[in-house]
C-alpha cells in the first residue's frame, strides 16, 4: 500500500503559522548576513524569554533539528557526523542540528542553513548535552553557556494542580535559588551581545503575555476534550502550537494563540471534525516523529482512528502558566526547572499522561520508544504500565524522532494497523 | 594476563573483596554495624564513616547480573540504560540491600538520577518493599561559583541526613575516618607506582581488581592488604609489552584488561574512577568534615558531567604524554556519552604521535568477536614498533 499524503492544512491558522516561520527565519538570516545581527541557538528547555526580552533573536536546537527531519535531511547529515568518529550510539535529536552545520553539506541545509550564531546555550540535563553543545561552540567560535539542571526531590502528586499558583514550593526553593542565579548569568551574557538593560518589569509583562497565550492554549484543549469529534488534527496542533511557543509571550505570539482558539471554537460551534469518521480516539507521547509527518493521518480510512493528543499543546497551559509573578525570574526558573520530570520521569510524567488521556476520552496511546536518543527513553515503560493499568491499549513505537534511517514507515504502520485491529477496534 | 605472576594471598584476599562486592557489608550488617550504602564514586565516603557506619559501594558485577538478568526489572527499566544501573536497580528490587540504613544516589550522571526516580516511583507504586531508604545528593560537576555553592550546601545537608540516621559526626570520628580512607589512598598510590609506563609490575588485570576492592572493604583493613600486595609486587620483574592507557566508558569489570593483556600488553593506566584515578588526592582533616568532603569530590573526583572538557580532559592529555605506548578508547553499546569526547581527545594524540583504538563491542559479555580479537592484535604489534 502507498504511503498517504495527507498533510492538508485545514486550518487558516496552520499556514499562517507556517509562513510566520519562514518569513522569521529568512529575516535572521537576512540580518545576519547583511546586517551583522547576533543571534543564538539554544536548547529548547532554556528561557528563550530572556532572548526575546534583550533582543537575540534565538534558534531552538529541538526545532531546526525537526526540520532538518521533515526535509529528509537527518541521514545525510547523522552519517557525516558518523563519518567524523562520532559513534552511531550517540543522541540524535539534540545533535542533528550540530551535524547540519558540521558534517555533510551544509549548502543543502533547509533554507539556506544555520549561520554562526553569537551564543549558544544549553541546560546540562543529560551527560551528553554539555558535550554536543561544547563541540558546537568551539567549531562556531562562539561562547556557550551552560545551565547546570538540579535534581528534584519533592515530587507530590498531581503537579498540574500546584504549578500555576504554589510553584515557589512545588519546585523546591534550593533549586530555584540556584537555576535563578544560572539565568542572570545567561542574562548577563546576552547582554554583553546586544547591550540591552534586562528590566524586571519587561519581564513580568513578557511573562503575563506568555500566561496569556496559554490560557487560550488550555482553552483549546478544553474544546478538544468536550467536542464530540476532534476538531483539530494533532499534526495541526504541534504547529500551531509550537511556533506559537518559540516566539512565546510577542505579540504574534499572542494574537496567534488567540486566532488559533477562535478557528477551533468556530470548527466545534460548526461541528467540524478533524475527521469526519473518527470512531477511535489515539494519544501520542513523545517527540514527534518529525521525519514522517503522514504517519499521523495514516489510521484515519481504516479504522477512523485519529491523533487527538500530543504533549505539545496540553504542556503549554499545565507547564508554563504561572501566577504570582512578584518576582518574575523566578516564575521563569520555576517554569523550565523540572520539564524533564514532567515529560519523561516518573512519578509526574506517568501520572500527567493518564490524566490526559482520560480528559481526552483516548482509546489507545501510541509510545515512542527513541533508542537512538536515549536521554528520551527515560520514564516510558512507567507511562506505558500507569496507561495499560487505566485500561487503555498501548503500543511501543521503536523508532527516533529524527533520525529516518532504519524507519520502515510502510512496516511500522503494518504494526499499528495489527494492534488497532486486535487490541483497540470498536 | 595475570596468570602465571606470583599472585600471593594479598591479591587473593583483594580479589575476593572484587568479586564479593557484598561480602564485607553484610558481615558489618550482621555484627551490628548500620551499613549506607552509594552508587558512585562522588560520595564523601569519610562523611558516612564519621559517623560510625560502614560505606559500600552499591554496584553488583555486571558480568553477574548479565546471567540472572530480571524479569522484573525489565518491565520499568528501558534498554536504554547502562548495565551497571540495570544491576544496581534490579539488585535492589530483589531485595539484595535491603539491609541498608540509607543509600546514597548522586547526581553524578542522568541514568543515575533517573535511578533514583525509578526507585522513589517502585516504592511509591508499592513494588520496592525491600528497597532501603533512597537519598539524592545532589552534586553538581560544573565549575562555576554557583554549582560549587550548591555543592556545599548539598554536602552539609548529606551530612546533617547521615548524622541523623547514625550519630553525630565530631572531630575526633572525622579525623579517624579521613586517616582511613586516605591510608587507602595512600596504598592505592603505591600500587600505581609500581604499575607506571616506563616499569610496570603490575598487569591490568591486577590493579583494576586491587583497586576496585576499596570501594567494598573495611579500608582500614584494605590499606593493610594493599600495602602487603605492593611489597610483593615490587619484588617482581618488570613487564614486557606495549603500555596502554585506557580511556572512555567507566570499567566495573576487568575484562577488557584481560583481552587486551591477553595480546601481549599491559595496561598501565585508566581514566576512570574504578582504576587510576579512584585515590587522587587526599581529604583533609583540618576543616569542617562537609566542607572538607565537598572540596575533596567537587575538584577531584572523576564524573562524566565534569564541565568543561578542558578539565575533564586534564588527566588523559597529561597521562597520555608520559611514555603511553597507545591509548584504548573504550566505547561498548552501553555508551551514548564518552563517544561525543573521542574526535577530540584522538585529534589531540595523533597530533603527538600516540596510536590510540577505538573499541566498540561489550567486552563485559564472556566472548568477544574474533574480528576485535584480529584488531587489537595489529594494534599492539603495530605500537610495539619504535615511534619514529
Amino acid at each position: 500500500m502507498a504511503l498517504e499524503k495527507r498533510t492538508d492544512k485545514q486550518l487558516a491558522c496552520t499556514k499562517a503559522a507556517a509562513e510566520h516561520q519562514k518569513e522569521w527565519f529568512a529575516t535572521l538570516r537576512r540580518d545576519v548576513f547583511e546586517h551583522k545581527r547576533p543571534y543564538a541557538i539554544a536548547q529548547a528547555d532554556t528561557p528563550l524569554e530572556l532572548f526575546a526580552l534583550l533582543d537575540l533573536p534565538v534558534v531552538s536546537n529541538q526545532w531546526w533539528s525537526a526540520v532538518v527531519s521533515s526535509r529528509q535531511m537527518s541521514g545525510h547529515y547523522l552519517d557525516g557526523l558518523n563519518a567524523q568518529g562520532y559513534h552511531e550510539g550517540l543522541c540524535r535529536y539534540c545533535s542533528l542540528s550540530f551535524a547540519s552545520t558540521v558534517a555533510g553539506d551544509p549548502a543543502l541545509a533547509p533554507w539556506g542553513g544555520l549561520p554562526k550564531p553569537a551564543l549558544l546555550a544549553a541546560r546540562l540535563t543529560c551527560d551528553c548535552i554539555q558535550r554536543v553543545f561544547h563541540t558546537w561552540a568551539a567549531k562556531f567560535n562562539a561562547p556557550l553557556v551552560a545551565m547546570d539542571s538540579t535534581g528534584a526531590t519533592h515530587l507530590p502528586p498531581r503537579w498540574w494542580e500546584l504549578s500555576r499558583h504554589r510553584w515557589p514550593e512545588l519546585f523546591e526553593p534550593h533549586r530555584l535559588d540556584f537555576l535563578t542565579g544560572e539565568l542572570k548569568h545567561l542574562i548577563q551574557a546576552i547582554q554583553k551581545i546586544t547591550g540591552t538593560k534586562f528590566e524586571m518589569a519587561r519581564l513580568r509583562a513578557l511573562m503575563e503575555n506568555v500566561n496569556r497565550q496559554e490560557e487560550y492554549f488550555d482553552e483549546v484543549r478544553d474544546l478538544i476534550c468536550a467536542a464530540p469529534k476532534c476538531p483539530v488534527r494533532m499534526n495541526e496542533q504541534v504547529n500551531n502550537v509550537m511556533t506559537t511557543q518559540w516566539h512565546r509571550g510577542s505579540e504574534w505570539a499572542v494574537n496567534h494563540a488567540r486566532a488559533f482558539r477562535d478557528e477551533v471554537k468556530q470548527r466545534v460551534q460548526q461541528n467540524i471534525a478533524a475527521y469526519p469518521g473518527e470512531r477511535l480516539r489515539l494519544m501520542w507521547i513523545g517527540a514527534g516523529l518529525w521525519h514522517d509527518a503522514e504517519f499521523y493521518n495514516a489510521f484515519e480510512e481504516d479504522y477512523g482512528a485519529v491523533f487527538v493528543w500530543s504533549m505539545y499543546l496540553a504542556f503549554g497551559p499545565d507547564g508554563y502558566i504561572r501566577y504570582g509573578l512578584k518576582d518574575p525570574l523566578r516564575a521563569l526558573a520555576s517554569r523550565i526547572v523540572s520539564m524533564n520530570e514532567q515529560l519523561h520521569n516518573p512519578p509526574w510524567a506517568n501520572e500527567w499522561m493518564v490524566e490526559q488521556a482520560r480528559r481526552h476520552r483516548v482509546d489507545a496511546a501510541l509510545i515512542l520508544l527513541p533508542l537512538g536518543s536515549r536521554p528520551s527513553v527515560s520514564g516510558t515503560f512507567f507511562i506505558q504500565q500507569a496507561l495499560e493499568q487505566s485500561g487503555i491499549p498501548t503500543l511501543l513505537i521503536e523508532a527516533d524522532m529524527v533520525d529516518a534511517r532504519g524507519w520502515d514507515g510502510a512496516a511500522m504502520r503494518g504494526k499499528v494497523r495489527q494492534f488497532l485491529e486486535t487490541r483497540v477496534a470498536k | 594476563m595475570s596468570a602465571g605472576l606470583n599472585t600471593g594471598s594479598a591479591f587473593a584476599a583483594l580479589s575476593f573483596s572484587y568479586q564479593e562486592r557484598m561480602s564485607a557489608a553484610r558481615e558489618q550488617d550482621q555484627a551490628g554495624v548500620p551499613v549506607i550504602g552509594f552508587t558512585s564514586n562522588t560520595v564523601p565516603w569519610e562523611l558516612i564513616r564519621a559517623t560510625g557506619a560502614f560505606p559500600v559501594l552499591v554496584s553488583p558485577s555486571t558480568l553477574a547480573a548479565q546471567r540472572e538478568t530480571n524479569r522484573r526489572m525489565e518491565q520499568w527499566m528501558e534498554p536504554s540504560f547502562p548495565g551497571r544501573i540495570r544491576a544496581i536497580f534490579s539488585s535492589l528490587l530483589n531485595g539484595d540491600w535491603s539491609f541498608l540504613k540509607l543509600l546514597i544516589v548522586p547526581r553524578t550522571s542522568e541514568p543515575e538520577y533517573k535511578l533514583y526516580l525509578y526507585l522513589r516511583e517502585m516504592v511509591r507504586q508499592g513494588k520496592g518493599l525491600a528497597v532501603p531508604p533512597l537519598y539524592l545528593y545532589d552534586f553538581l560537576h560544573t565549575r562555576s561559583a554557583r554549582s560549587r555553592k550548591y555543592g556545599h550546601q548539598r554536602t552539609l545537608e548529606l551530612q546533617r541526613k547521615v548524622e541523623q540516621i547514625v550519630t553525630p559526626i565530631t572531630p575526633e570520628t572525622f579525623r579517624s575516618a579521613v586517616d582511613e580512607a586516605n591510608a587507602a589512598r595512600s596504598s592505592i598510590r603505591r600500587l600505581l607506582k609500581l604499575r607506571g609506563p616506563k616499569l610496570t609490575r603490575l598487569t591490568g588485570v591486577e590493579a583494576m581488581t586491587a583497586i576496585g576492592a576499596s570501594y567494598f572493604s573495611d579500608r582500614r583493613l584494605y590499606a593493610e592488604i594493599a600495602e602487603q600486595l605492593a611489597g610483593e609486587v615490587a619484588k617482581r620483574p618488570a613487564m614486557p609489552g606495549p603500555k596502554l592507557l585506557v580511556t572512555g566508558f567507566p570499567l566495573d569489570h576487568p575484562n577488557l584488561h584481560a583481552l587486551l593483556e591477553s595480546h601481549g600488553a599491559v595496561v598501565v593506566a585508566e581514566d576512570d574512577w574504578w582504576g587510576s584515578r579512584a585515590a587522587g588526592w587526599d581529604v583533609r582533616s583540618d576543616l569542617d568534615p562537609g566542607t572538607a568532603c565537598f572540596e575533596k569530590y567537587y575538584l577531584d573526583a572523576p564524573s562524566p558531567r565534569v564541565y568543561p572538557p578542558a578539565l575533564a580532559d586534564r588527566w588523559l592529555e597529561r597521562t597520555a604524554k608520559q611514555n603511553i605506548d597507545g591509548v584504548i578508547f573504550y566505547h561498548p553499546p552501553d555508551d551514548d556519552v564518552y563517544g561525543w569526547d573521542y574526535p577530540r581527545q584522538r585529534d589531540f594524540l595523533n597530533v603527538r604521535g600516540i596510536s590510540s583504538l577505538r573499541i566498540r563491542e561489550d567486552c563485559a559479555a564472556p566472548t568477544v568477536p574474533q574480528s576485535l580479537h584480529d584488531e587489537i592484535a595489529a594494534f599492539v604489534k603495530e605500537i610495539k614498533r619504535p615511534r619514529v
